[in-house]
């Protein structure tokens, strides 16, 4: 082989050495940012399908929640503890039921982690008629906010010839 | 070497290859050399795609980043806080307990000369444990017999049965409940 073809081989040779790794480079480079700009796009169609479906949604809820058994859908379990309205509202139920309220005591207790809600127990102790206590009960049952009530102790005051009761109820809240 | 005459073979002075000398008539070498100009026009040609693919992708970003500060999250909490709502409910709903329900119940049970003065109802146990006064042991015996026959009342246990010194009848015991007949409210069938 004459020195000018052993020169035109290396030529070729350098060639192909030093080009094909940056055009190959340079193309998987390219391909690269060819899949990024998908994902990207499917990115953003998808969180904008997402968002504009969230906001029809939105609208839906809010046109659910305006009436009546919209905000009680609300109340049933809060998304707060909204301690001081259960006060509230155990000491309307008491009054209205003709019973007399002596103590409230209202713990958060530790439940299940798998529990999507938390639990507020509630422990009553009151005075009353039998009816008195029947009324408080069906009332309390009636209660927008879920109150499940777990136990009843009740025992005969002599002295005063009325009821005594012990209720403990537990209500619940989003976690 | 001085020129003698005649034919002359060799030169007089020794000639280097210049690069033309290997270059000119080359095939490998214009091979090498096409290849070279093929290859940067290629490169040339996916800087630009590149260029263009990075401004969509800077674009898409910007989009999102639009997207996301135009999102409203307090919306998003509340549309959360619905779908745990309606999950649970049904659940806490379907679990919910009605004590004057059973109260009710218990009332139909008592006989008129049964006086109850202590009670204690608990869900979780399933029990009402209760201690009543009436005139004679035959009342007592009609009582638990309405127990008995109650609906709701699983069982009964009775701890004990005394006379008093005012001439009553004292007696105390346990009904093991149904929980589900008495303090849940019954669906109506469909």
């Amino acid at each position: 082989m004459s020195p000018k073809n052993i020169f035109g081989a290396f030529t070729l040779a350098i060639a192909l050495f030093f080009f094909w790794p940056a055009v190959y480079g340079s193309w998987q480079e390219t391909s690269a940012l060819r899949s990024a700009l998908s994902e990207r796009q499917q990115l953003l169609d998808t969180r904008t399908a997402i968002l504009t479906g969230a906001g029809q949604e939105y609208t839906k809820y809010q046109a659910a929640i305006s009436g009546d058994a919209g905000r009680n859908f609300i109340q049933l379990v809060p998304v707060k503890k909204n301690t001081a309205e259960l006060v509230s509202a155990v000491q309307d139920i008491a009054q209205n039921s003709g019973v007399q309220l002596a103590q409230v005591q209202i713990a958060e207790v530790k439940g299940k982690d798998t529990d999507p809600y938390k639990t507020l127990s509630l422990s009553l102790e009151m005075s009353g008629s039998y009816p008195s206590l029947r009324s408080f009960l069906g009332s309390l049952e009636q209660y927008v906010r879920i109150l499940n009530v777990g136990s009843i102790q009740v025992s005969a005051d002599r002295s005063s010839g009325q009821l005594r009761y012990s209720v403990k109820a537990d209500s619940y809240f989003l976690k | 070497m001085p020129y003698k005459g005649g034919v002359q073979l060799l030169p007089e002075t020794q000639r280097r290859p210049t690069l033309a000398s290997y270059t000119s008539g080359n095939s490998y070498f214009y091979a090498a050399v096409a290849l070279g100009a093929v290859f940067l026009v290629i490169s040339a040609t996916l800087a630009g795609w590149r260029a263009n693919i990075r401004d969509n992708i800077d674009a898409i970003d910007g989009q999102m980043s639009v997207s996301e500060n135009a999102r409203n999250k307090q919306q998003e909490q509340e549309l959360v806080n619905a779908s745990k709502q309606s999950r649970i409910m049904k659940d806490l709903l379907f679990n919910k307990l009605y004590w004057s329900q059973a109260l009710a119940r218990m009332q139909q049970m008592m006989q008129s000369s049964v006086t109850l003065t202590q009670m204690e109802a608990t869900a979780t146990k399933g029990t009402i444990s209760f201690r009543a006064t009436t005139d004679s042991y035959a009342s007592v015996a009609r009582q638990l017999a309405a127990f008995v026959a109650a609906t709701g009342v699983n069982d009964i246990s009775i701890k004990t049965i005394k006379a008093t010194s005012q001439g009553t009848v004292e007696f105390d015991g346990d009904l093991i409940i149904d929980t589900k007949a008495m303090l849940t409210k019954q669906q109506p069938k469909k």
